[in-house]
């Protein structure tokens, strides 16, 4: 007779449910993998934080002294106030600060996308999990939308909570909501810029990592195919004098959507929006191409 | 169950389970405690809350048994499930897969290269060579597939004995301590046949016992010798 060395075999007395949205279990199993590792997540997440209590203490000060209320009355002197001091002695507009910062900090997140975008589908190829998942119901589209999610979760928190966050403050310390009145169209259009930010560049990652087994062999190439497209892109404007020549850099073209989307014209690019359109777009449409078929071969290999 | 590495390294055991029974339609929470039943059964106890990247061979092939257990499917595949285990991690895992087909009622699709394993866990084998089956058939039926065999001792007139086999055209061979090897030519032949002999020839039988061919002679004569 068999013997097992713990209990005996139960059998399932309950019922298989559908499987339609059963990918979210996968992204949701993404999600917790990644939040086990403490140190990336403080590294990571530690300057846009940071970021974020300076700049809404900066906008909240400028607020603040548009009331009446002196420099001294902020606080004791300390690094921080006199840094918050600094910037609203440039009398910036709030939302320019805003953009500003939402932009700047956009690309301090493409660490943020590398790193937990960059094993996302190389470590299931390299420890061979996709056979598990392809062995269940789970098709390459519940697959791709998994690992996108986790991805996009991540990403989303760096980009879009910290000037949502800002804006939050503005609203609040602007004298009769001065703020939501007059530069409330921020709010949306940091949330689509963020949106397109983060659909663009983890389609992008996804699709590098897809093409490798390594993490670390995606995050070199992340940061190359970056660094190469941005500099020849910087480079041909620099010698040129032309800064149409930043539309063969993909961050070109986003810095002019981002002028587009926030109505801003002192980033002092100005060649045709549709463009920046055509080339973020075609990007991503790359990626996810790419993305598509590397994940059907891995399909059919399970 | 694959063969290979496959699960999924910054999960614990836990998760693996609970999440891969979430992939197949089971609610969260019925997913949760259908792992804890599963790993429970395969004897993975606190290590359930491990890293599943940090389990021995061992752990790791029950773990893998473990995630296929999980919606309790009536059909289980395994794909070399004793692949780099001990004697014991072996034994326990053979102890399980017979468990599963014998007593639970699951049928199992076991693939192996190791045939004593093949012979202890299942009742029926086909064998494939270079893409078509080769052999296929009960183990029971593949293993009296060449006719049934005899070893006998004898005593009294073994000359006399021989030459009655010899001229009754059952085929017959010596082995070295002196037993002989008889086939009966059939699968149903009777060893009544060789009392009758004996009693004719003067010869006693001290023991008879049947043969049978290993799965390894089947599976080598089915794939045409040791090069096969």
């Amino acid at each position: 007779m068999a013997r097992t060395d713990t209990e005996i075999y139960r059998r399932f007395r309950g019922r298989l449910g559908g499987t339609r949205t059963s990918f979210l279990a996968l992204a949701r199993a993404g999600i917790a993998a990644e939040t086990r590792r403490k140190l990336p997540m403080l590294i990571l997440y530690a300057p846009p934080a940071i970021g974020t209590v300076i700049f809404s203490f900066v906008v909240y000060a400028r607020f603040s002294l548009q009331a009446g209320v002196t420099p001294a009355a902020i606080g004791p002197p300390s690094p921080v106030s006199a840094i918050a001091s600094g910037f609203v002695s440039t009398l910036i507009q709030v939302r320019d600060q805003i953009v500003l910062f939402h932009i700047s900090m956009s690309y301090f997140t493409l660490l943020v996308i590398a790193w937990f975008g960059a094993g996302a589908i190389a470590e299931d190829r390299r420890s061979g999990a996709h056979l598990l998942y392809f062995s269940r119901p789970l098709h390459g589209s519940g697959y791709l939308a998994a690992r996108f999610l986790s991805l996009a979760f991540f990403a989303l928190i760096a980009v879009l909570v910290p000037p949502l966050v800002i804006c939050t403050v503005a609203a609040f310390a602007s004298p009769e909501w001065s703020f939501l009145k007059e530069e409330g169209r921020v709010i949306p259009a940091s949330i689509a810029y963020s949106l397109l930010w983060v659909f663009v560049w983890s389609s992008v990652m996804l699709a590098i990592s897809s093409l490798s087994t390594r993490k670390t062999l995606a995050l070199v190439a992340s940061f190359a195919g970056f660094a190469l497209t941005g500099a020849v892109s910087v480079l041909l404007s620099a010698l040129q004098r032309d800064p149409r020549f930043l539309i063969l850099g993909v961050q070109g073209n986003f810095h002019r959507i981002a002028g587009w989307m926030f109505g801003m014209r002192r980033l002092g690019l100005d060649w045709d929006v549709r463009w920046s359109w055509i080339v973020v777009l075609g990007v991503a449409a790359l990626a996810w191409a790419v993305l598509i078929a590397r994940v059907r071969r891995m399909e059919a290999a399970a | 169950m694959p063969e290979g590495d496959c699960l999924p390294p910054a999960l614990t055991g836990l998760e693996v389970v609970a999440l891969l029974g979430c992939l197949t339609g089971l609610a969260r929470p019925d997913a949760l405690a259908r792992a804890h039943e599963v790993l429970d059964y395969v004897g993975i106890d606190e290590a359930r809350y491990r890293l599943a990247s940090e389990y021995s061979s061992g752990t790791k092939q029950r773990l893998k048994l473990a995630q296929a257990l999980v919606h309790d499917p009536e059909l289980l595949l395994l794909d070399e499930p004793t692949s780099g285990l001990d004697p014991k991690g072996r034994r326990h895992m053979l102890d399980l897969v017979h468990d599963l087909g014998h007593r639970q009622g699951k049928s199992l699709l076991y693939c192996s290269h190791l045939l004593p394993d093949v012979e202890r866990t299942c009742t029926y084998v086909v064998v494939l060579s270079r893409g078509r089956v080769a052999v296929e058939g009960s183990i029971a039926s593949l293993t009296h597939a060449d006719g049934r065999q005899v070893r006998v001792e004898v005593g009294g007139d073994r000359a006399e004995f021989l030459r009655s086999l010899r001229e009754t055209g059952l085929s017959h061979a010596e082995e070295p301590g002196g037993a002989l090897v008889v086939r009966l030519g059939r699968e149903d032949g009777d060893v009544d046949e060789l009392f009758g002999l004996a009693a004719r020839s003067r010869a006693t039988l001290r023991t008879v016992e049947e043969v049978r061919s290993s799965l390894e002679d089947v599976f080598l004569a089915g794939v045409g010798g040791a090069g096969g």
